[in-house]
């Protein structure tokens, strides 16, 4: 008897469960398929480092940078006249100004003239795809770097 | 009397006896009546004649003769009283004669009378009897037309009833017909627009598709050395609105710098061309579950 009833449940389950499927449009599980990648570096953006005291630097941190990370190779640093905005501190980055230009890393900062030939440069470093700070850091050097 | 009892029929005989008894009574009345009147007179008469006889014996002849002479007189006078009596008597009977004659007659006359009275009377229970039974069978013609009438209502109603039940019967066929067209019609029409919904959501599906597909490869980029071989295929859940909600790598490429940078291009690629709902309900839903294989 006992036996019975629960097959009988189950049946009626496995009816109800089977009448739901039919009654749902059945799509397949849609699967597309892209190929076809473009090969080269990680584009990086590198916003122009901001001179918190108002003093002229002679030469461009970022630029300097850059320079450096494309020629390591993995690198394709993003032309600054292509940003569309300017940010040295956490709070400004705005991820869509980034992801339209296609920047995949984003690196931002700040430089305070110590002395002669002497800074202290703060920086941050971000993942624009997963919207995460990947690096941060402060350096107190010379321009020897 | 004697001739008109043997002329009359018995019947006859009898009415005339008592006719004839009748008027000898109002005779002997009358006569009565006149030996209560002048007969009184004539005794007194007589008396005077006797005394006056008895007083002429004594007298002379001429006395005698003049006294016969009366009684002469006396006599004829009598006489002629005597016949004029019969006269009279004899008239009386001719009057009633007559009377009984008229009361005869009047009789007759009443039995006509009677008998047209009697006829009239059959007449006319006959005609109202004739009357009556014509009455009768008018009435009768008139109950059987009312019964033929009735009848033949009856027979109309119920052919009419019959008419609106049949009439009725077919109201109820066509609308049932009626029904099933329109249940077909409707059934029809529902899967059309099933068959059209589904048409749209192939489009749609196929014209999101391909959209996706660009907008993520237009984000792809490999370093350089990877090896082209390599192939991934990840699973990506979708917000309503195409935004990338979670990327989940379901066959790895072994390259974990590959693997990255497709999760990173569909990431870039985020929001992604997306269909709404009112493009179309089906694509809408599908399409927030997808998979993709990426090959170098």
């Amino acid at each position: 008897m006992n036996n019975f009833q629960s097959f009988r449940r189950l049946l009626v389950s496995a009816t109800l469960l089977l009448a739901c499927l039919v009654s749902l449009p059945s799509y397949a599980q849609v699967e597309l398929n892209i190929s076809g990648a473009e090969v080269r570096g990680i584009p990086i953006a590198i916003v122009p480092f901001k001179v918190l005291d108002g003093s002229v630097l002679e030469h461009q941190i970022n630029e300097v940078v850059a320079f450096d990370l494309a020629a390591s190779g993995k690198f394709e640093p993003i032309a600054a006249k292509n940003y569309l905005s300017n940010p040295s501190r956490d709070e400004e980055v705005q991820w869509k100004d980034w992801r339209f230009i296609d920047a995949e890393v984003l690196v931002i900062g700040e430089v305070w003239t110590l002395g002669p030939d002497k800074y202290e440069v703060q920086f941050q470093m971000y993942d624009i795809a997963r919207e995460q700070r990947i690096g941060n850091g402060k350096r107190i050097s010379g321009l020897s770097m | 009397m004697s001739d008109r009892r043997k002329a009359g029929s018995k019947n006859r005989v009898m009415a005339y006896i008592a006719a004839a008894v009748v008027h000898l009574l109002v005779i002997a009345a009358l006569l009565y009546n006149f030996s209560n009147n002048e007969p009184r007179e004539t005794i007194d008469a007589f008396e005077a004649e006797k005394i006056d006889t008895v007083k002429a014996s004594v007298i002379d002849e001429s006395q005698i003769k003049d006294q016969e002479e009366k009684l002469k007189k006396a006599d004829l006078e009598r006489e002629r009283k005597k016949r004029e009596e019969k006269q009279r008597q004899q008239d009386e009977l001719k009057k009633i004669q007559q009377q009984a004659d008229q009361e005869q007659q009047k009789v007759i006359d009443l039995q006509n009378k009677q008998k047209l009275e009697q006829e009239k009377l059959e007449s006319q229970r006959k005609a109202i009897a004739l009357k009556k039974k014509k009455d009768e069978e008018q009435r009768k013609k008139d109950e059987q037309i009312a019964k033929q009438k009735a009848e033949a209502e009856k027979k109309r109603i119920a052919a009419l009833k019959k008419q609106v039940a049949r009439e009725e019967e077919d109201l109820r066929e066509r609308q049932r017909i009626n029904k099933l067209l329109a249940e077909e019609e409707a059934e029809r029409l529902q899967r059309e627009a099933d068959r059209r919904a589904k048409e749209r959501t192939t489009t749609v599906m196929s014209q999101y598709s391909s959209k996706i597909e660009q907008a993520i490869k237009d984000k792809w980029r490999v370093a350089p050395g990877t090896e082209s071989w390599r192939v991934a295929k990840i699973n990506i859940k979708l917000s309503p609105e195409g935004e990338v909600l979670k990327v989940v790598v379901i066959n790895s490429s072994g390259s974990q710098d590959y693997d990255r940078s497709v999760e990173t291009a569909v990431l870039q690629a985020s929001p992604l061309p997306f269909p709404t709902a009112e493009e179309d309900p089906s694509a809408h839903q599908i399409l927030q579950d997808i998979n993709i294989n990426l090959k170098q």
